[in-house]
């Protein structure tokens, strides 16, 4: 079984833009605590972190794509065109943080 | 206390090595052509970009793990603070910074594969042109926004 790294880039970014906007973390952190959950807990004091959740649902999405797509299917022009992932990406981010600059 | 403040100098020393490679390289592809003479931009800029490669992909790993080692200090110590202030723009420019963050990471494998893996053209590499932009550019975001966060309030 081979991992396509390129593959695992696009499908993380793809993956990100979907997890992010609908807020789909695989777990959260709590700082305080230093306790790692599935979903918000009422009990656990201090915030909880999203981000590496976010991260870990991403990267699922990301591995799955590289163990599915070819190196090969990649032709230049494609490379190109795959950068649109990276960008819808922070698009996605950069619409959903919009209420912090409002 | 230490310990972050320590690990927070590693991160934003580490980030410069990561800044100067980056700009380097993406300097490099800019003008691509350019023949070495005796200017400093031209001797700059003759570079041959894929020896930066890997160098980058390890550093900007180094200061991704040390970022996530240090959010949840920042995230109790500081952003809290932030939030007491007001300071939702501030906020927003951490959260933007992170995710970018994370987004440039995950780009890496990509960025090797088109600087290493794809078969080195006649012309210009739209493709490494591209991603290099892309990755300078959340470099040097995260790099000046983190930098801003911490002159507000550091850890």
């Amino acid at each position: 079984m081979r991992l396509s790294g390129p593959w695992f880039s696009i499908g993380f970014c793809l993956g990100y833009a979907v997890v992010f906007a609908l807020d789909l973390p695989l777990f959260l952190y709590y700082p305080v605590p230093k306790r790692m959950v599935l979903s918000e807990t009422a009990g656990l004091a201090g915030p909880a972190m999203h981000w590496y959740g976010l991260l870990a649902s991403a990267a699922i999405v990301g591995l799955l794509a590289g163990l599915i797509g070819r190196n090969e299917w990649l032709t230049p022009r494609r490379i190109v065109w795959s950068i649109a992932a990276p960008l819808l990406a922070m698009a996605v981010v950069v619409w959903n943080l919009r209420v912090f600059f409002g | 206390m230490l310990q972050n403040l320590i690990l927070l100098l590693l991160h934003g020393l580490l980030a410069v090595g990561v800044l100067g490679g980056l700009t380097h390289q993406w300097v490099a592809c800019m003008r691509r052509g350019t023949r070495s003479s005796s200017s400093f931009i031209d001797r700059y800029a003759a570079v041959n970009g894929r020896i930066f490669v890997d160098a980058i992909i390890v550093m900007y790993m180094g200061v991704f793990v040390l970022g996530a080692v240090i959010y949840p200090a920042y995230r109790v110590d500081v952003r809290i603070p932030l939030e007491e202030m007001m300071l939702g723009w501030a906020v927003g420019l951490f959260e933007l910074k992170e995710h970018f963050g994370g987004i440039g990471a995950a780009i890496l494998p990509l960025y090797r594969y088109v600087w290493l893996r794809q078969e080195a053209s006649a012309g210009p590499n739209t493709a490494q042109t591209w991603l290099t932009s892309l990755l300078a550019a959340i470099v040097w975001f995260d790099f000046i926004s983190g930098h801003v966060i911490n002159n507000i309030r550091g850890l």
